[in-house]
């Protein structure tokens, strides 16, 4: 395995009783490129997000993060990655402040206020809801929030689940400023995704999913999101 | 541990209105029970203190008269109450806490509080050491489901599971918070209390107070442990909850109930009545005339006197001695083995600490406490001793004094009845012979902290 990669998986799969929920799956992302994981439900995208977490361990194969064997040190390897799920879920009686401070200590990084306010600005959550307790947030100010704390930790790898799913374009569109502002200081990121167009907008490489193999792999830089569409129903019809 | 992290814990757990609640709750009923405890003690106390003067008056102030007469007339002893009773009656409850000391009889002890307690008193949860161990745990459950269950359902445990450099953290965080909301809570207030309620501080008292705040802190910890390490395996709230709840039920209420059952099958008792009997039939307070026959065959013998009268002094005295101190062997041999078979019976039980640490837990609590009955027999004991020393004390005047020209029998007054001291009782010192239970609660502590790191590591998300 390569330790200038970010991210490695090689030969990955996972099978939930009779389901193979990922097959023979592997995968290189560079420092700094934005990697699209394509597919239809059920395809695998999850279940590869939670194989590099170390939420589930593989049947077979390796996966290195920074050249960290997830296997042997989960710990060390997801000490080098950060997450955001599908839906972040913020503490609710914690204002904005307290639980980016909270996750980034978890993450092993002490910032002060000062500090929190400026990843929460830089993440796009506005000045007003910084001090305002969670309970209230909206579903793109909870995903500003979990941005902000997934940059706290400084992470060289950056894994995103369904990161669009729910929010208004402008939502989105803060969201695919920060991914790319992130890129360009050299995080990787992996994002599982049905949002073809942000694809396009942000991604450097696509990798289409189906059964839990990897099926199809391209660079984004020459597709528009309709042609995406139409190589993801190919396949899907294949 | 990160001092910053434990305080956002910290924050968390207060934040939750349910689990502050709870603490409150339970924090409240310890107090009172507690305070309940104090006054009715410090009243009990009050009591002994002044019917023991006035019995100490009734002794030194009454009538010249036959010393043996006096040692029937006699005195009651009264037992303190022990160092930390109001933390944990122990045994108190069912014990007496008077005894009359006569001649010829080891008599029971007397006015056993049981007898006065209300419905909840005879409940059993009449005291805070049993209320904490019962009820801490159910606390523990509740803020580490709290804490961690109800964060799995919302979602906030996969983000902080991904978030976390290591999920050893966050567990021992969350345990750490639970384990100083427990303490603060529900133990603090009652060591502050018990300081406030105990008057006379020895060096003794506060090595016990210490040692059960330490125990009850063990406790908690195992609790809060074992809390978060269930919660954090658990699939969802209600399998913690399920799992939890049948966790509590078996350590604190089913397993002691078992290893209370399995103590009295290893060693059974004989029953109060057939140990009386026995008494009745070993250690007669009269003899009949073939026996005073024998007696006196002996009592010659071991003199080398002829005849009574060439003993000297008053035979009668001699043959009374003669017969207390058969009675005296007897005591010892019957009740003496009774009371060793009740020590058995409690070393068995306690031997099953390893099974609950709620067992380890009220075994170290009455011991530190004084209220085990290692503790209550040393009373009994000295009681006796005292019995003893009084009745050989008045036999010796009435052996030593031979009767008047008339026929009269020498008098005891009142020199003699003050050259008999006043019973004074000191319970004992603690030792560590009587912490036999820690190492199994310490056991019990590692377990729970190898449950939270192993929980931790393969935590459900």
């Amino acid at each position: 395995m390569s330790a200038a990669s970010a991210l490695e998986l090689h030969e990955v799969s996972k099978r939930y009783g009779e389901q193979q929920a990922v097959q023979s799956l592997s995968l290189c992302l560079a420092p700094g490129e934005i990697y699209a994981l394509l597919g239809p439900n059920g395809a695998g995208k999850s279940t590869t997000i939670n194989l590099i977490l170390g939420f589930v361990a593989a049947d077979s194969g390796r996966i290195a993060v920074g050249g960290i064997d997830v296997t042997r040190d989960a710990l060390g390897a997801r000490a080098r990655l950060a997450y955001l799920p599908e839906t972040v879920m913020l503490h609710p009686s914690f204002d904005a402040i307290e639980n980016l401070r909270y996750f980034a200590l978890l993450g092993g990084r002490r910032i002060d206020a000062a500090q929190a306010r400026q990843l929460l600005a830089e993440a796009g959550l506005q000045a007003d809801a910084h001090t305002r307790r969670a309970e209230g947030f909206s579903k793109g100010m909870r995903q500003k929030v979990g941005v902000a704390i997934a940059l706290a930790k400084r992470a060289e790898l950056l894994l995103l689940d369904e990161p669009t799913s729910g929010l208004d374009a402008a939502a989105a569109n803060d969201l695919s400023r920060c991914l790319r502002a992130a890129a360009a200081r050299g995080i990787a990121v992996l994002m599982a995704t049905h949002d073809l167009f942000r694809v396009t907008e942000v991604a450097d490489r696509l990798g289409l999913l189906r059964g839990g193999r990897l099926v199809l792999q391209r660079d984004t830089a020459a597709l528009n999101p309709a042609q995406i569409e139409t190589l993801y129903l190919q396949q899907l019809a294949a | 541990m990160n001092s910053s992290l434990l305080i956002y814990e910290w924050k968390l757990l207060w934040r939750d209105r349910w689990a502050a609640l709870t603490l409150a709750g339970l924090a409240t009923l310890l107090l009172a029970t507690l305070l309940a405890n104090a006054w009715g003690l410090a009243r009990d106390q009050a009591d002994k203190a002044r019917v023991a003067a006035a019995e100490r008056a009734r002794w030194l102030g009454q009538e010249a008269k036959d010393p043996h007469s006096a040692a029937h007339y006699s005195i009651y002893a009264f037992k303190p109450a022990p160092a930390l009773a109001l933390l944990d009656l122990g045994i108190e409850p069912f014990v007496g806490q008077a005894v009359w000391l006569e001649a010829h009889v080891q008599n029971d002890l007397l006015y056993r509080p049981q007898a006065d307690a209300t419905p909840l008193e005879r409940s059993g949860l009449r005291h805070p050491a049993s209320l904490l161990i019962a009820f801490a745990p159910l606390a523990a459950f509740v803020l580490a489901l709290s804490g961690v269950a109800r964060e799995r359902e919302r979602g906030t445990l996969r983000l902080a599971l991904g978030a976390a450099r290591d999920p050893r953290r966050l567990a021992l965080g969350k345990c750490l918070a639970i384990w100083l909301a427990l303490l603060l809570v529900l133990l603090l207030p009652l060591l502050l209390a018990t300081a406030f309620c105990t008057g006379g501080w020895s060096g003794d008292t506060l090595l016990r107070l210490a040692g059960w705040a330490a125990v009850m802190a063990i406790y908690l910890a195992i609790a809060a442990a074992a809390a978060v390490a269930v919660a954090l395996r658990a699939r969802g709230l209600r399998t913690a909850l399920a799992a939890l709840f049948g966790a509590w039920a078996l350590f604190t209420l089913a397993l002691p109930r078992l290893a209370s059952s399995a103590a009295e099958a290893v060693q059974p008792l004989p029953s109060t009545q057939s140990v009386k009997q026995q008494l009745l039939d070993e250690a007669p307070a009269f003899w009949s005339a073939e026996t005073s026959r024998a007696n006196e065959a002996a009592i010659l013998a071991r003199s080398g006197a002829a005849s009574r009268e060439a003993l000297g002094g008053n035979y009668r005295g001699l043959e009374l001695d003669l017969a207390e101190r058969h009675s005296h062997a007897v005591f010892d041999r019957v009740l003496g083995a009774f009371h060793d078979r009740v020590l058995a019976q409690d070393a068995a039980y306690r031997a099953q600490a390893w099974l609950s640490p709620a067992i380890a837990a009220n075994q170290l609590s009455m011991a530190l406490s004084g209220t085990d009955f290692a503790q209550h027999r040393q009373f009994v004991d000295a009681a006796e001793q005292y019995r003893r020393a009084l009745v050989n004390r008045m036999n010796e005047q009435v052996a030593a004094h031979a009767p008047d020209a008339a026929g009269k029998a020498h008098k005891g007054d009142a020199a003699l009845w003050a050259a008999q001291p006043a019973f004074d009782y000191s319970p004992p010192r603690l030792h560590l012979a009587q912490l036999s239970a820690l190492p199994a609660l310490a056991a019990w502590l590692l377990v729970a902290l190898a449950g939270l790191l192993y929980g931790a590591r393969s935590y459900r998300t």
